[in-house]
């Protein structure tokens, strides 16, 4: 025969094993957040930023490969986004000529968006024909930073 | 000078009041070795440190689809500090200590002091409300003014209806879609009360906040929108993906949610419906956004507490079952009304 107090003592068991199990669970699921997100704990990260605006002259305009929130934020330089037309490192070139521009900051950060074909291994070897790169930095496996000087003796 | 049995007598009457001051300051060293290890803002955070200095400098504002509050909050501390991003990554932290401290006090006065202590620690110690919290995000922002307003609304005092209608002002303009599950708490309360004073006292001081805030990004702006436009799709068909991940989101006192439900009891009590409806509607309107890339643990936040308030009362109305109820009160769990 089961007794009263035994019902009683099992149903508080069990609840106090789901509390517990749900505490401890999300102990180790911050640990898990922690680790999806480790980008957020990178030390690399602002100083490469920092290190790579220093490069670029007061007054000059750097042109990036994406608008993030962090590069507006971090690069006080004046940031101009690529526009969606250019899909060819001449029409890049092009573009960064006639308006005058002189730096290129390629981000490069396959956690958060896909690499836009033209700064991909093969595009930024193109790219070395008529841009010089000054800085290159590597935060993580996914991240990284390099930054393009516009050679003097470009070519269409 | 008291002597020892008063001494004793305090410490007993207030053990859980102690416990839970216990848990808020281990908590808070806890949870700051968090905050201090992060090397960089998230990339929301990155733009409302963008917005905030848009507004300290009069500079065009980058992003002005996000709610504009915390950029606000920013930007004034930086007006006294100057501008140091570091800073505001300890500040922002700040206000999910706080809803826990205030939900502790909300809760305490009606439910009893072991009660809250259930719901605003696992509240606390949700993973996902952890995680985001330690950032400079409005998550945390949001879910204090939405539990400063359910602390003034389920308020007697009619001072602080006015107070109510504020923060229900206050947590449109730290999260613009948050103003859906602050105002069903109102709503449920205005039903519950059916109190005209009640009522009209908030939306009069709720009103000028929330007209004030849009103008206020309209000036600066020249329009006002509350969201990208390919987050506003909704659907009757509803996601499954939150009661899906419900276990990872909420960890395993999630089953007890459904248990609340089957007491008659807790449609006795009236206090409880406000939270039964926080609840209810957040799920609905979270589930029946149509766009995958908004179905996200993070988006729960504003309603975990409700979560757990229904998984503690299930504990609660199984206490009083009499098969167990002698049970509880040998280890000492015993909830308020039966104290009185």
């Amino acid at each position: 025969m089961i007794k009263k107090a035994d019902i009683g003592s099992l149903v508080i068991g069990v609840i106090l094993l789901i509390l517990t199990i749900s505490a401890v669970g999300a102990i180790s699921e911050i640990e898990n957040q922690q680790h999806a997100h480790k980008i957020f704990y990178n030390y690399k990260f602002i100083p490469a930023i920092v290190n790579i605006s220093d490069l670029v002259p007061q007054g000059s305009s750097v042109v990036v490969s994406h608008t993030h929130s962090y590069l507006k934020y971090f690069i006080p330089h004046k940031i101009i986004k690529i526009p969606n037309t250019i899909s060819s490192e001449k029409s890049l070139l092009y573009y960064m000529v006639k308006n005058n521009l002189t730096y290129l900051l390629v981000y490069d950060n396959r956690h958060y968006f896909p690499v836009n074909p033209l700064f991909s291994d093969t595009g930024l070897k193109n790219l070395r024909n008529d841009y010089k790169q000054i800085a290159n930095y590597v935060i993580d496996d996914k991240t990284k930073f390099q930054l393009y000087q516009l050679n003097k003796n470009w070519r269409f | 000078m008291w002597t020892k049995t008063e001494y004793l007598g305090l410490l007993k009457s207030h053990k859980v009041d102690i416990l839970f001051i216990i848990f808020i300051i281990s908590f808070t060293a806890y949870f700051y070795s968090y905050v201090s290890i992060s090397a960089i803002p998230t990339s929301d955070g990155a733009e409302y440190l963008n917005n905030a200095r848009s507004w300290l400098y009069d500079t065009p504002i980058s992003s002005a689809y996000r709610a504009q509050l915390i950029s606000w909050i920013i930007a004034g501390i930086w007006q006294i500090t100057g501008e140091n991003w570091l800073i505001i990554k300890y500040v922002i932290p700040v206000f999910t200590l706080g809803a826990g401290i205030i939900l502790y006090l909300l809760l305490r006065k009606h439910k009893g002091n072991l009660f809250a202590f259930g719901v605003s620690t696992l509240t606390l110690l949700n993973p996902h409300l952890f995680f985001w919290g330690t950032y400079i995000m409005t998550e945390s922002l949001s879910l204090f003014f939405i539990v400063l307003s359910l602390y003034f609304i389920k308020s007697e005092k009619q001072s602080h209806w006015f107070l109510a209608g504020i923060s229900i002002g206050l947590t449109f303009a730290s999260r613009y879609s948050t103003l859906i599950e602050v105002m069903t708490i109102f709503v449920v309360e205005c039903i519950i009360r059916k109190d005209r004073k009640f009522a009209t006292r908030t939306i009069m001081s709720a009103t000028p906040i929330i007209i004030g805030t849009i103008f206020i990004v309209y000036l600066k702006v020249g329009y006002f929108v509350g969201a990208q436009p390919s987050d506003t799709h909704f659907t009757f068909l509803l996601t499954p993906y939150y009661l899906q991940n419900s276990l990872n989101i909420w960890g395993f006192a999630v089953l007890l949610v459904p248990v609340a439900f089957l007491f008659r009891r807790t449609y006795k009590d009236k206090y409880n419906y406000t939270f039964i409806a926080w609840f209810i509607v957040s799920l609905l309107f979270w589930s029946a956004n149509s766009n995958p890339i908004l179905h996200l643990p993070r988006y729960t936040v504003q309603f975990t507490p409700a979560v757990y308030f229904l998984a503690i009362l299930a504990i609660e109305n199984i206490s009083k079952i009499n098969i167990v109820r002698k049970s509880f009160h040998r280890i000492g769990i015993v909830f308020s009304d039966e104290v009185k």
